[in-house]
């Protein structure tokens, strides 16, 4: 099925339940979850997530990408990224295109389709989806994460994506992002 | 005055301080600080490092986020002790498991910074240009493997197969197209380096067995390869856009 298919139809998480993987030594937890269209599997065709258990509400990474028939890569095919503890994304001059190009954007932001595609090519941009927009939802909880990613990746039963285990305590509820001390 | 020298403008001044702003961002998490240097790795994403305070002294680590980003590309455990190690061994930084990291007094926290998101920089930098090897001709062996399907069927071919050549290595070859009386390795090459050298030492080795199949590599565009496309030479070579007569010929 040609990727822009692959992004275009409605999908369906195919095997309930989505499971977050215990954290590893550094926090790190994942899922991974297969997709269906029209009612059937589309092999390959993975939605898959990553967080980090001590940083509760914040860097939220989660992927649509599909492993093809010689596929010993997946290809990725969009890409939100909540509040990244990386400080955003800055888009290259020349591999990006439009108003994005060149420009840095925030913490949250979507790697979306349309702007990592290369027609030329027909296939996507060499790189881990090299271009990124900025959202302009305001994406407060991972509930409205789960929401936004549903409907900008076209998963309608994206709420059966649980909250990642994050391990709440007294010093890393803090309710500031993006913040930047050098004003 | 000359005409290039202009009177520094109140635009100008807002343009550097936005931009100057925008180069370095911190951000406090529970007992530490994240800190995005002006480094960018090859994705767009930014080098970042984590400042907390061990005693007297601070601890500047990347936060694993390096192994992370070499993980995303497929990169080996192996390969990127290999690569991680080299870097960090040059700049002074040490490694443990899945973090970069030293150990300072304040005044050296300046450079530490800089030093672990160096390291952490040309780490990732070495280890892409690795994969964005692959990259190329995991896309060129995606849309050969698609056409060989519909030349031949399924039941004649099997993509990403692997082969043993005469030294008893084994190779993940693009496909191989089986006929009655022999089969043929078809091998996308890319036109980075590494991808040549690669499909070179795997046809010579094919080329070895006692009952060698018949090999052939595709390339996108030969005049890309330059004068190492002579490496490839045991094999047919192909370009993509070929007609599909001549994907038979070559198979037959």
């Amino acid at each position: 099925m040609p990727l822009r298919r692959l992004v275009d139809a409605a999908k369906l998480i195919a095997v309930p339940p989505v499971v977050w993987t215990p954290p590893e030594a550094d926090g790190l937890t994942r899922f991974q979850t297969i997709l269906s269209i029209d009612g059937v599997v589309e092999a390959g065709l993975t939605l898959s997530g990553v967080a980090y258990a001590r940083e509760p509400d914040r860097h939220v990474t989660i992927e649509l990408a599909v492993e093809l028939v010689n596929g010993r890569r997946r290809t990725r095919l969009m890409r939100l990224d909540w509040r990244s503890l990386k400080g955003g994304h800055s888009n290259s001059r020349w591999k990006c295109s439009g108003a994005i190009a060149g420009v840095r954007v925030p913490a949250t932001h979507l790697h979306s389709f349309d702007a990592n595609w290369d027609d030329q090519r027909q296939w996507m941009k060499r790189g881990k989806l090299p271009c990124a927009e900025p959202v302009n939802e305001n994406l407060l909880t991972f509930e409205d994460v789960r929401t936004f990613v549903g409907t900008s990746f076209r998963i309608n039963n994206i709420d059966l994506v649980p909250k990642p285990p994050w391990e709440y305590n007294l010093f890393n509820v803090t309710g500031q992002h993006d913040s930047n001390p050098s004003g | 005055m000359s005409p290039d020298s202009t009177i520094v403008t109140p635009a100008v001044d807002k343009a550097v301080a936005i931009a100057i702003g925008d180069l370095v961002h911190a951000e406090r998490s529970a007992d530490s600080w994240y800190i995005n240097l002006p480094l960018i790795y090859y994705d767009g994403s930014f080098v970042t490092v984590n400042v907390r305070q061990v005693g007297h002294n601070f601890r500047v680590s990347d936060s694993g986020f390096t192994w992370r980003e070499a993980e995303d590309i497929g990169i080996s455990r192996r390969t990127y002790g290999q690569i991680a190690s080299s870097v960090a061994d040059n700049i002074g930084v040490s490694i443990s498991e899945r973090s970069l990291y030293v150990e300072v007094p304040a005044p050296m926290l300046h450079r530490a910074i800089c030093d672990v998101a160096e390291t952490s920089w040309r780490i990732v930098d070495r280890l892409s240009e690795k994969a964005f090897a692959d990259e190329d001709e995991d896309e060129l062996a995606e849309t050969l493997t698609a056409k060989l399907l519909g030349l031949f069927g399924s039941e004649k071919v099997e993509p990403s197969a692997s082969v043993r050549g005469a030294t008893t290595n084994e190779w993940t070859v693009s496909a191989i197209v089986k006929f009655p009386h022999h089969s043929t390795v078809f091998q996308a090459v890319g036109s980075h380096p590494n991808s040549i050298y690669k499909a070179s030492t795997e046809f010579r080795d094919l080329a070895n067995l006692d009952r060698a199949p018949r090999l052939v590599a595709v390339v996108k565009d030969a005049k890309l390869l330059g004068p190492r496309i002579g490496l490839l030479s045991p094999a047919k070579i192909l370009e993509e856009q070929y007609t599909d007569e001549m994907y038979r010929k070559a198979a037959a």
